[in-house]
């Protein structure tokens, strides 16, 4: 049977080092796909951590390359603040694709966002009209909306504390959620995120994977056909392992297989 | 500055961890355990900012995803985790003395990492000091009638901190939605616990563990949430005697406020945070 084989490493430039996992088919031919494996942030990361790896493991054991990473300032990653723009994380989705492409020489690379990193990918494959493929997995498209969703899941957790957390001294502006502070700016800019016109050209294909089909995702679905994409929207039948606590989440094997094929198909 | 890198630990170098060492030759190492199953950033990247942090001070640090956890890849042995976390904990030793020159280890833990630092530390001698965060247990196994007990201690407390203090309980009470019963029950046991002090279990496997690591000179720092089921659980088997500061000082409890099991909220990360450094200043 065809298993995989993982690479644990360091990349990118001076003062903001990335780290990243490539995982590789350990036999058969040399991959022709690559993916660029985007993580959830905030408490979704760990949530979706082992998912994202099993997912990167099928994909390796189905003849593909992938390479998961982590954004500056969040899992292994060099930083500790988040930054206050999407700008940083969007260079590192681009240092992540370059990452793959050069170390593995693969024909071509398709990218996956998962969540808010799914706004990323979608900048990302904008701006490279070679990217192949694109998979949208559970996207926050509408930042109101997941700002909303932060502030309840705080609300929540706080009212089962046995007493009230103390705040001292002055708070920065943002919203902290299960653990992590999302800074105002960053949240404004998810808020005002809109999809780019990828006037350079589209994927080829696209997948956009949700647990309940969006209107947002729905305009871009319209708008990446109408740049000549083939674009599949389709419900997701598992559950969404960033809703539960890591020891409770179960990784949805049905959406990882409906990946791993959409994107076999590519190579 | 501190530089990281990867170090593949074991045998046969699949276990994956991320070491953090500082400019200058490391006085100790720092071995960060998974807590549970969230693997090597730790809790909300509580473990990333703390082995940063204990770089800083002059320590190098390995956060190591026990096999099946993170990267690292299930293994083929059959023993049970609680049968070989420990001696992967201790091959992420290994290789972080072989990468720093380290001959003292802190071991840190949370939940079931606290119980697999507990047991390594109990194997292995270089361990000199453990800080061992909402440790469910240590070495046995709780008996169902010591867990109903603590239990119905968790409920009382719920009710006595959060249910009998919060409007919304009383309303549904009143709509004959809640259990008064319960409720009163449990306020009742919480006014008797306060008033009876544990005897604790001194001859207990987890008693004797304890003192072995005391007589060996091992610091015992235990982290408590407010509130957790581990705070019970060690008046249990320990005793009154433990929070007369018994064992010479060398096991010390301290309590995080207004936090859960895993120290969730960020006010309780920096406290936990400023804990650590305070212990690691005296580590190096």
């Amino acid at each position: 049977m065809a298993s995989e084989r993982i690479d644990p490493l360091f990349f990118g430039i001076k003062d903001r080092r990335l780290f990243g996992c490539h995982h590789a088919p350990s036999q058969g031919p040399a991959p022709k796909l690559g993916v660029v494996i985007a993580p959830a942030v905030g408490h979704e990361y760990s949530r979706a951590h082992r998912a994202l790896r099993q997912l990167a493991g099928s994909c390796a054991v189905a003849g593909l390359r992938a390479l998961r990473f982590d954004f500056s300032s969040t899992g292994d990653s060099q930083g500790d603040r988040w930054p206050e723009s999407l700008g940083p994380w969007r260079e590192d989705l681009e240092h992540a694709l370059r990452e793959l492409a050069s170390r593995t020489r693969v024909a071509r690379t398709a990218l996956l966002g998962v969540r808010v990193s799914a706004s990323l990918a979608v900048d990302c494959a904008a701006r490279n009209p070679g990217c192949a493929a694109l998979v949208l997995w559970d996207p926050c498209f509408d930042g109101a909306a997941h700002e909303q969703s932060l502030r309840q899941a705080q609300e929540r957790f706080e009212a089962s504390l046995a007493s009230p957390i103390r705040r001292a001294g002055q708070q920065e502006a943002g919203v902290e959620c299960l653990g992590f502070h999302w800074p105002a700016a960053l949240l404004g800019e998810l808020r005002e995120w809109r999809a780019p016109s990828f006037e350079q050209g589209a994927p080829q294909r696209v997948l956009i994977l949700e647990s309940a089909l969006s209107p947002r995702a729905s305009e871009l679905a319209l708008l990446l056909g109408k740049r000549g994409a083939r674009v599949s929207h389709e419900v997701s039948r598992g559950s969404q392992p960033w809703n539960d606590e890591v020891d409770q989440g179960l990784v949805p094997a049905v959406d990882l297989a409906r990946i791993v094929d959409f994107l076999r198909e590519e190579s | 500055m501190v530089r990281e890198e990867v170090l593949r630990a074991g045998g046969d170098g699949s276990l994956v961890g991320i070491a953090s060492f500082p400019d200058q030759p490391a006085r100790a190492g720092v071995v960060l355990l998974n807590a549970g199953l969230v693997h090597r950033v730790g809790p909300a990247r509580l473990w990333v900012a703390l082995a940063r942090r204990s770089s800083e001070l002059g320590l190098a640090t390995l956060r190591l995803d026990f096999s099946g956890i993170g990267d690292s890849p299930e293994t083929a042995a059959s023993a049970r985790f609680e049968a070989r976390a420990p001696k992967e904990a201790r091959a992420g030793m290994d290789a972080l003395a072989a990468a720093s020159g380290v001959e003292r280890f802190a071991l840190i833990g949370l939940c079931s990492g606290a119980e697999m630092a507990f047991k390594t530390a109990l194997e292995d001698p270089r361990v000199r000091e453990l800080v061992l965060i909402n440790s469910p247990r240590f070495l046995e196994e709780p008996s169902a009638e010591l867990v109903a007990r603590l239990e119905k201690q968790q409920d009382a407390r719920y009710y006595w901190r959060v249910a009998l203090r919060n409007p919304r309980s009383w309303w549904k009470a009143l709509r004959g939605k809640a259990d008064l019963r319960a409720m009163a029950r449990a306020a009742l046991l919480r006014v008797r616990s306060r008033e009876t002090r544990p005897a604790g279990a001194p001859d207990s496997a987890d008693a004797r563990a304890f003192r072995t690591l005391v007589q060996r000179g091992t610091n015992v720092h235990l982290v408590l949430s407010e509130g957790d089921w581990g705070q019970d659980y060690l008046d249990a088997i320990l005793g009154a005697s433990f929070d007369a500061g018994g064992a010479s000082g060398k096991i010390q409890r301290t309590i995080v406020p207004a936090c859960d099991h895993l120290l969730t909220p960020l006010a309780a990360q920096r406290a936990l945070l400023d804990h650590v450094e305070r212990l690691a200043r005296t580590w190096i």
